[in-house]
C-alpha cells in the first residue's frame, strides 16, 4: 500500500477516535477515469437492521455534464446481492446520451429501479429543477412490492419490486472527469423497525472516488457530496 | 285552527316521503359519479395522430442510436440523420395515451395530480443501455423488450422500461413503425 494513502487512513483514523465517532475510515479509490463503463462516486453507505427508507433535501450549488456525461446528486437503497435496488434524486444529463433511458440533456428530478427477476426501470418525476434550491427527496418500501418514490412533491408508486433492501447509499455518481454537480444536503433520515430517524444511520463508511467529493457538513445530518462546480 | 292543523297533518304526512325520494336523488346521484369516475380511470389508449407518429419515431430513433449492442455497425449519424434502423431492433410500435394510464406499462403509478397527453413505444430486439447505479454495481443493463412513456408534444422521456424478455403482448392499440407496410 502506498506510504501516502497509509498515512490518509491513519489521519482519518486518529481524527476519528479523537471525534469520539463510530465511523470506518474514509477511503480515497486510486485515481481512474470515468467513463461509460466506470461510474465514479461519492458517497457515505451504512447498513442499519431493518432498513427500507431513505430522505434528504438536497439541492446541487451548480450541474454541468458535457457531451455524453451525466451526474446525479441522489440516495440509494439496495439489497445484499446488489443488482436490486431503487434511487432517486437529481439528474444532470448531457447531449448524445441515454441515461436510464432518457435521451433529452437538462436537469430532472429522478427515480429509478432494478428488481428481482430483471427489469429496470426509470421515471422523470421533474423536469428543469432550479439548482440551488433545495428538494425533498424520499425513497421507502410501503408494501411487500412497493417502493414510494418523490422530488419535490412530484411522487409515485413503483409496483413489482419485492427487493428486501438492506443498505442506504448517500451522495453523488458521474461518468465523467469534467463534470459538476457539487451538492449541500441536509436533514438525512432512514427508515427502519416502523419510524423515521435523523441521520444516515450508525457505523457508516466514506468512499470517494475520481472527480469526486464527499465531506460532513454536521455529521451525520447533512454533507456536501458530487464533482466540484 | 282546524285548517292549520289539517295542513300539518298533510304535510306531516308528506315528509317522510319526501326525505326518502331526497335520500333516493342523493344516492343515484353519488352512484352514477363514482360509475363515471370508474369510467374516466380506467387506461386510456387510441390511434396517435400524425403529429404524434412524428413524435413517437423521434423518440424511437433517439432510443436506437443510444441503446446500440457492442459490436452493431450501423453508426449513430444513420441512425439520426438517415433515419436506418439498426439490425438490433426487429419491430417498433407505438400508441396515444395519457401518462396516468401509460405509466403502468412501465411499473409506475404516479401519484401526483399532473397528467399529459404521452405516446408510448415499445421496441423489440437487443438493447444495452447505461444506467445510473450505486456503487459496486455494473453500471449498463442488457434487455430485449423496450417501453418508453415521453410527452407527446416535446418528446421528453417520462417512464422507461428495459425487460430481459419480450413479452409478445401488444400495446392496445397499436400502431406500428417496424417493420415497415
Amino acid at each position: 500500500m502506498p506510504p501516502r494513502r497509509i498515512r490518509c487512513i491513519l489521519a482519518t483514523i486518529a481524527a476519528t477516535v479523537l471525534a469520539g465517532a463510530s465511523v470506518v475510515l474514509v477511503e480515497v479509490s486510486p485515481a481512474s477515469a470515468c467513463d461509460n463503463n466506470n461510474h465514479c462516486y461519492g458517497t457515505a453507505w451504512s447498513n442499519p437492521s431493518g432498513i427500507i427508507g431513505l430522505a434528504a433535501d438536497i439541492s446541487p450549488s451548480c450541474m454541468r455534464a458535457p457531451n455524453q456525461t451525466f451526474t446525479t446528486d441522489e440516495l440509494w437503497l439496495e439489497d445484499s446481492s446488489a443488482v436490486n435496488w431503487v434511487e432517486a434524486g437529481w439528474l444532470n444529463q448531457g447531449t448524445n446520451l441515454s441515461i436510464g433511458g432518457n435521451t433529452t440533456a437538462g436537469i430532472f428530478g429522478f427515480y429509478a429501479d432494478s428488481r428481482p427477476g430483471g427489469g429496470f426501470h426509470a421515471h422523470i418525476l421533474e423536469v428543469g429543477p432550479p439548482t440551488g434550491t433545495f428538494k425533498h427527496v424520499a425513497i421507502n418500501k410501503t408494501a411487500s412490492n412497493t417502493y414510494y418514490g418523490g422530488f419535490d412533491g412530484h411522487q409515485g408508486l413503483s409496483t413489482g419490486n419485492s427487493m428486501t433492501p438492506t443498505v442506504g447509499q448517500w451522495g453523488s455518481e458521474t461518468n465523467g472527469n469534467t463534470t459538476a454537480g457539487y451538492s449541500w444536503v441536509r436533514n438525512t433520515q432512514y427508515f427502519s423497525n416502523g419510524s423515521w430517524h435523523s441521520g444516515t444511520g450508525p457505523d457508516f463508511s466514506v468512499e470517494v472516488d475520481n472527480n469526486q467529493n464527499f465531506s460532513w457538513i454536521s455529521q451525520p445530518n447533512s454533507y456536501n457530496a458530487g464533482p466540484s462546480c | 285552527m282546524f285548517i292549520n292543523s289539517g295542513r300539518r297533518g298533510i304535510l306531516g304526512g308528506l315528509g317522510p316521503i319526501l326525505l326518502a325520494v331526497l335520500a333516493i336523488v342523493v344516492l343515484a346521484i353519488v352512484a352514477s359519479q363514482a360509475f363515471f369516475s370508474r369510467a374516466s380511470a380506467a387506461p386510456q389508449f387510441r390511434s396517435a395522430s400524425a403529429g404524434e407518429k412524428a413524435v413517437a419515431l423521434g423518440v424511437a430513433l433517439a432510443e436506437a442510436a443510444r441503446t446500440l449492442p457492442e459490436g452493431g455497425t450501423t453508426t449513430v449519424g444513420e441512425i439520426t440523420t438517415s433515419r436506418k434502423w439498426p439490425s438490433n431492433i426487429t419491430k417498433v410500435s407505438y400508441v396515444a395515451s395519457d401518462r396516468q394510464s401509460a405509466a403502468s406499462l412501465t411499473g409506475w403509478e404516479p401519484t401526483n395530480p399532473e397528467n399529459v397527453a404521452v405516446v408510448v413505444v415499445r421496441m423489440t430486439g437487443f438493447f444495452r443501455v447505461e444506467i445510473p447505479a450505486p456503487r459496486g454495481v455494473t453500471p449498463y443493463v442488457t434487455g430485449h423488450q423496450m417501453t418508453i412513456v415521453a410527452d407527446s408534444t416535446t418528446g421528453q422521456m417520462l417512464d422507461f422500461d428495459l425487460e430481459p424478455t419480450d413479452s409478445t403482448v401488444a400495446l392496445p392499440a397499436e400502431q406500428a413503425l417496424l417493420p415497415t407496410s
